[in-house]
């Protein structure tokens, strides 16, 4: 701890061109694939709550912190509400390893606010406003915002392209065979839709990733997986079965309302058969990242271990009607 | 052998909560413990199946690939005629280990050629089902593992 203490002390000294001290340095176990160290930073009479968040070691999720340093300074000249990026070390030479500093947003992140204990009234409300704001990502404007020059547009194979992706992500982090995958991804190959748009794509959209202050979304966290493609991709993550406990609300916000908000926030039409194919995209998404967390495990890069994610093979299989 | 593995598990365990645990005030560094102990508790309860279940994950393995063999290709088949004609014996776990991640990875390639055909479909999946209901290290006991006396009852303490 003392080391990236003093590593963030001479980066922001420098940055800021005056003597700081870095205090009240904390690593928080919140965030699987980035080690996040809350801090302040004082100066002079100044003073920064501020959020390292630094490529760890090893990982469940191996993305690149230049796409996401680009985005969120992109989307700060939009209305949505997103950190504000300070300082980007996206050679790791300032603290060891790729790192952004924002500023701490206010607010309080509960990954199962939707099921909590208010009213069933204010969650309703808040389910709104929150996949509200994914629509909003959706419309954002990302060709003007000169986002095509760093993000791929994959067009129309937008979801062929994610199984590439993924594909070759297990090929990359896999210590064993994984038939059973191999089964999932032949019935996604077999079965890809047609993306009817390109939109931006959040990748990780869920209640666990804003802050909230009472019942307002003061920021949207975690833009790591941020990329361009199909609308449904976020869509099919949201409505995915496996993570009905943060998405839902038993009997008034099932995927049917969801859908049916978000498509009347964004005046686009919502495809069932895409959304179904894309929570088994989400899955296989999910079993990658994983194996690749066992991966880093194994070499010693990851200091979590999770079991193999055999169980969520039986939901594919289910999902796959196999 | 006493302690048993699994006494030797369960009691590291035991240490690691009652002594270490009280002891770590770093929140990050308490949110791993807590998870590497519930590793723990499940590596405790199911290491002893692991030897039947890679016995049977081969065979049933090496079943799906037989009947799939004229689907597959020359290079597949040849490789499947060399495996199953070296099969380890039970009490070698390394070498069973090797033996299931080899059929295992010729399941893998062979999957597609083998999901093109109904039957073959079928029988895939109802191995894969088979599989995650017997895999010993998943989150819930193994549902389909047959009792084996005393080391049930090790793995259970």
């Amino acid at each position: 701890m003392n080391d990236i203490s003093e590593r963030l002390r001479r980066w922001l000294t420098d940055e800021l061109d005056q003597s700081v001290r870095i205090e009240n340095l904390r690593r928080t176990s919140a965030g699987y694939s980035r080690e996040n160290w809350l801090f302040d930073a004082t100066f002079g009479t100044g003073r920064l709550s501020l959020i390292a968040r630094r490529d760890p070691a090893g990982s469940v999720l191996d993305t690149d912190r230049r796409i996401e340093a680009t985005v969120l300074e992109a989307l700060q000249k939009t209305d949505l509400p997103v950190p504000l990026l300070r300082w980007a070390d996206l050679t790791g030479e300032k603290v060891g390893r790729p790192t952004l500093v924002m500023d701490l947003a206010p607010g309080l992140c509960d990954s199962f606010v939707l099921n909590g204990t208010s009213p069933v009234e204010e969650r309703l409300g808040l389910a709104r406003q929150l996949y509200g704001l994914l629509a909003r990502i959706h419309l954002v404007d990302w060709q003007s915002l000169g986002l095509g020059n760093v993000l791929e547009d994959p067009g129309p194979a937008a979801a062929l392209r994610a199984v590439d992706h993924w594909e070759f992500e297990m090929r990359r982090v896999q210590l064993e065979p994984e038939p059973e995958l191999a089964l999932v991804i032949a019935w996604l190959r077999a079965n890809a839709p047609m993306s009817p748009m390109t939109v931006l794509v959040h990748g990780d959209f869920k209640p666990g990733n804003v802050l909230l202050e009472g019942n307002e979304v003061t920021a949207v966290l975690d833009w790591e997986t941020v990329h361009l493609g199909d609308p449904h991709e976020d869509l099919g993550w949201v409505t995915n079965p496996l993570r009905a406990g943060e998405h839902r609300i038993a009997d008034v916000w099932e995927p049917q309302q969801l859908l049916a908000h978000w498509s009347e926030c964004t005046g686009i039409n919502v495809d069932d058969r895409s959304v179904h194919w894309w929570n088994v995209l989400a899955n296989l998404k999910l079993a990658v990242i994983v194996l690749t967390g066992n991966h880093a495990f194994v070499d010693h890069r990851l200091d979590r271990y999770y079991q193999l994610p055999v169980a969520l093979y039986g939901i594919l299989l289910d999902m796959i009607g196999g | 052998m006493r302690p048993s593995v699994s006494e030797q598990i369960d009691g590291i365990r035991h240490v690691l909560a009652e002594v270490i645990v009280p002891q770590v005030v770093d929140p990050y560094a308490a949110n791993i413990l807590d998870g590497l102990l519930g590793a723990l508790g499940k590596l405790a309860a199911g290491w002893a199946y692991v030897p039947q279940f890679l016995r049977w994950d081969a065979d049933g393995t090496a079943a799906v690939l037989t009947a799939g063999r004229p689907y597959l290709d020359e290079g597949l088949t040849i490789e499947l005629d060399e495996a199953i004609c070296h099969v380890p014996a039970d009490d070698d776990v390394l070498a069973l280990e090797i033996h299931q991640r080899r059929l295992r990875d010729l399941l893998e390639r062979a999957t597609p050629a083998l999901v093109e055909q109904p039957v073959l479909r079928s029988l895939l999946v109802g191995h894969f089902r088979d599989r995650i209901a017997r895999f010993p290290l998943s989150m819930s006991p193994p549902s389909r593992n047959p009792q084996i006396g005393d080391v049930s009852a090790d793995a259970a303490r």
